[in-house]
């Protein structure tokens, strides 16, 4: 039986019905249109699907989207601002650190998260934050790198 | 050295900006009006007749909009090598995993619903797990019917579940060993591995009013797709267009016909368009894994610690269809590893079992065999008291070698330069004076790769249509799973035609408008489609010179262009606009510019017949890894990595480098902690907190040095670096583990667990 929820979204409200029993990355997908924020294990392990939740990393496909209700959520779509790229997205250019770029929008999430909290991160920091973040394509070096750059691109 | 523009730029990949916004659409990401969703019913049982299935309270069940099962389909049988795969089970499953029946409906939930409601009646039959076992004529048999496949090239020596054989022999292997000094015996096992892409298969399918249907799929090869869609639904070629969008990468996984097909026949039947996506569990169990392998081998040494003899074998378990994984000898030849071995007695076998199918994962056939030979080099150079490195270097081969048991030549080798640089690495990285670290060890290992098929499938065409504003359109039937070849083959285009990079548009991988294609893969994309842009951008450019002639009044031979405009060498004010030359012509009875190019491949078999030589066959490698090993724990931890790769020209230098990177973790994975663990045929490994990827903590900074051989037919003697980083990992970090602790790990990967009980127990267990 479906409720009414209203989500906030980047800063958007939707007013939409979902079963209870529907992940928060489901219904940001196939009922928002949201397609960025992406599916890889569906079990929490993989990291393809970080969004934010009060500023904070959550795996969207362990969490109902009725517990969203009422929280500010944050997508790879909100992470640009009017069409000027975050330094994080800047920085991950730069440093070609995504290749078929599924992982990277629940890895610049995870990565905002952890630059909010802690602004001036060491490299092992940065290593800890990602753990939860998986990427096949990489080596993950460069995304160490790139996050290193933007952080103090955004705290000189 | 030529000063290029644009070659030899490491521009950022194509889609760099939306892929960074989260504006690319993979497969799973398209919705169409009224999409219904797809699920597949799975056969619980390894090995069954199926006596009975009932789809009634399936198709009942409100929101449910169609079932099928093989009834539906011609039955027809499919594989890239031996057709021996239906698309749905046939009269018997093979597999625990393999699809039985699907459902298209109004919701996943609702799918997921009708899937219980479905009634399968089933004779469970005997079933055979292990290769070894399934080898013996007596064993139970995967496929009676085995003899009536069609085999695409031949089956060799196949009898009873035994798919393919190969064996090379040279010399007289007894005798040999009989005069060697030194011999060794050991046995080696791999286990099966997913290709580990973030992005799951993900189809697709809509059919219009008149029947022509679309598919967008996460795939590497739409052209492969639309012929066995074809074959499986008997379907005209020009009824079905595949579309491959942006791939959330590849690894050799995506390049046979599974769920594609069974999306298209739902929307046949349910005329509605149906997206059908897996889910990580069944990813595990009913898409193509990298084959387990059983090896051992014999390896004698003269007393000067020349190599004298090889004797070995491996077995390859295909699982329940072969596929994908195609001939054995490279199993066989990986075996002999990169070495000059005069008596060589060496045999490949591929066997069917009941367990879930095997394919190409990245690098087939090699990763095993030389995870097995490299360990063991390294074991017999110590046996003989020698350096691993200068037991190497005494040994490989050389440029102008034979190839053991053909009359082709090898060239070009870079393989000395490759050890030399990493013997080198090891003196600049290890502490002053010799002095060992505790419970540190160096491992090194050396890596061929096969990256230039001759005769062997179509060969490459493209298209380049030149605008009217002087921009271009390349047109190319391959796909980009984020190893950057759309943009360097624009680099390409913008190099021959001098114009600049961002006005060279690409459209790909489309069966409806590209030029057929093979497939992205084998690390030979660029030195195949890269030399057909680099003709049709020839052939444009010849014909924008041939209207420039005319305008300006000179011939052809006195003319160039830059920056988009041609012009009179030794006059150059006297010039013409690339975009006026197009837009004349399309105004004129010559029409628009169109250059069209093909890989000349018959060129390149003729050379290489007239000169007998092996040429471009392989690229070589050498790694070093550095590993500290926690004797509380027997956690191994990377702590230096060092590539050494024979590369050709890099059209693109930071993909090269990007693929040797993420190349050096992914084997990683393969060496110390993927496994897809397949018990009496039930796949245990069943989710990504199972089946350990390789994480950011795990992953070492990859220092590198290319040793540059340009490759003699390539564009530009640019040849392809995407697999051979994957290959000498294992044994790489195997013999660092052992150099630092006395274990020798047999049996990959190397866990934390093996080596405790190595340095707990004996030091020689696997």
């Amino acid at each position: 039986m479906k409720t009414l929820i209203t989500l906030r979204v980047n800063g958007t409200e939707h007013e939409i019905a979902v079963e209870p029993y529907w992940t928060l990355l489901d219904v940001l997908r196939e009922k928002l249109g949201l397609t960025g924020t992406k599916k890889g294990c569906g079990t929490g392990n993989c990291g393809a699907c970080t969004v934010l939740l009060q500023g904070r990393p959550v795996s969207s496909c362990l969490l109902l989207a009725v517990d969203a209700r009422g929280k500010d959520v944050n997508t790879i779509e909100g992470l640009a601002h009017e069409g000027n790229l975050h330094p994080l997205q800047e920085a991950f250019i730069k440093y070609g650190a995504f290749q078929c770029g599924y992982c990277t929008p629940g890895v610049l999430m995870a990565s905002k998260a952890l630059l909010d909290a802690n602004p001036r991160p060491s490299e092992q920091e940065v290593k800890e934050g990602l753990v939860g973040n998986l990427c096949r394509c990489t080596g993950y070096n460069r995304i160490v790198q790139a996050v290193m750059a933007a952080s103090k691109e955004l705290k000189p | 050295m030529a000063a290029y523009t644009y070659l030899g730029k490491s521009f950022p990949i194509v889609q760099s900006k939306e892929k960074i916004i989260g504006e690319t659409l993979y497969a799973g990401d398209f919705r169409l009006q009224n999409m219904l969703y797809g699920k597949i019913l799975h056969s619980p049982h390894t090995h069954a007749r199926i006596l009975r299935i009932d789809t009634t309270r399936a198709e009942a069940l409100p929101g449910v909009k169609a079932v099928i099962t093989s009834a539906d389909t011609p039955g027809a049988r499919c594989g890239r090598f031996i057709q021996d795969r239906p698309l749905l089970a046939l009269d018997e499953v093979k597999y625990r995993g393999e699809p039985v029946a699907a459902v298209a409906a109004v919701d996943e939930d609702t799918a997921a619903d009708a899937l219980e409601l479905i009634k399968v009646e089933y004779e469970v039959l005997p079933a055979v797990f292990d290769p070894l076992l399934a080898m013996k004529p007596s064993s139970v048999l995967v496929h009676k019917d085995s003899e009536s496949f069609e085999p695409r090239p031949p089956r060799r020596n196949g009898k009873g579940n035994i798919v393919d054989e190969f064996s090379i022999s040279q010399g007289d292997v007894e005798k040999a060993l009989s005069e060697c000094h030194v011999i060794h015996t050991d046995s080696y096992r791999t286990p099966a591995v997913h290709p580990g892409f973030l992005e799951p298969h993900a189809a697709v399918s809509v059919v219009d009013g008149s029947g022509r249907a679309t598919m967008w799929c996460a795939t590497k090869a739409p052209f492969l797709i639309r012929a066995h869609t074809c074959k499986f639904l008997k379907l005209p070629l020009s009824k079905l267009r595949v579309i491959a969008p942006t791939v959330g990468g590849d690894f050799g996984g995506k390049g046979t016909a599974t769920v594609e097909p069974i999306s298209l026949l739902l929307a046949m039947k349910s005329r509605l368009p149906v997206k059908l996506v897996l889910d990580r569990q069944e990813e595990f169990n009913c898409v193509p894994l990298r084959e387990a392998a059983i090896m051992q081998i014999t390896l004698g040494a003269r007393k000067d610690g020349t190599i004298h003899a090889i004797k070995g074998q491996i077995v390859l378990d295909s699982g329940a269809y072969n596929d994908t994984v195609g001939r054995v000898e490279g199993s066989a030849t990986n075996l002999m590893g990169v070495y000059r071995i005069p008596n060589v007695d060496l045999q490949a076998v591929l066997v069917y079992t009941n367990n879930p199918p095997r394919g190409h994962v990245r690098a087939p056939r090699a990763p095993s065999p030389v995870f097995a030979i490299e360990s063991h080099i390294d074991m017999l150079s110590r046996k003989l008291g020698m350096d691993p490195i200068e037991f190497r270097f005494k040994n490989i081969v050389q440029d102008g070698d034979r190839v053991t048991g053909s009359k082709s030549i090898l060239h070009p080798v870079g393989l000395k330069p490759a050890l030399l640089s990493a013997q080198e690495y090891i003196k600049r990285e290890s502490p002053a004076g010799g002095t060992r670290e505790k419970n540190v060890g160096w491992g090194v290992a050396c890596g061929m790769w096969a990256t230039r098929p001759v005769g062997e499938g179509p060969a490459s065409s493209a298209w380049l249509k030149i605008n009217e504003d002087g921009s271009a359109l390349l047109i190319t039937g391959v796909t980009d799973n984020g190893g950057g070849q759309l943009g360097a083959y624009s680099q390409i285009v913008a190099e021959v035609l001098s114009i600049p990079y961002e006005s060279v548009s690409v459209v790909s991988a489309d069966t409806g408008v590209t030029p057929y294609e093979q497939g992205t893969g084998g690390s030979q994309t660029t030195y195949r489609v890269g030399m057909s842009v680099k003709l049709a951008a020839e052939d444009a450019r010849k014909q924008l010179l041939e209207l420039a002639s005319i305008q300006l009044e000179a011939p052809t031979e006195a003319l160039d262009i830059k920056e988009s405009r041609v012009f009179i060498k030794t006059m150059p004010e006297r010039a013409v606009g690339l975009a006026q030359l197009a837009s004349s012509s399309l105004h004129s009875h010559k029409g628009p510019i169109v250059g069209v190019g093909r890989e000349q491949r018959e060129k390149l078999v003729s050379e290489m017949m007239a000169h007998k030589v092996d040429v471009d066959m392989g690229t070589y490698s050498t790694h070093v890894a550095k590993v500290h090993v926690d004797p509380e724990t027997g956690l191994v931890k990377v702590l230096k990595y060092f590539a050494a790769h024979e590369a050709g020209f890099s059209i693109n230098p930071d993909n090269v480098k990007k693929q040797i990177e993420g190349g050096v973790v992914f084997g990683q994975g393969f060496a110390m902690s993927e496994e897809v663990v397949v018990k009496d045929g039930d796949t245990v490994t069943g989710s990504l907190m199972d089946y350990k990827l390789p994480t950011i903590s795990m992953a070492p900074k990859v220092d590198y040095v290319i040793v540059e051989i340009p490759s003699t037919f390539g564009p530009w003697g640019a040849k392809g670096v995407g697999e051979p980083p994957v290959v000498p990992v294992a044994p790489a970090i195997a013999n660092a583990v052992y150099d630092a602790t006395g274990v020798r790990i047999r049996e990959l990967p190397v866990t934390p667990e093996k080596v405790y009980m190595g340095l707990k127990g004996n030091r020689n267990t696997g």
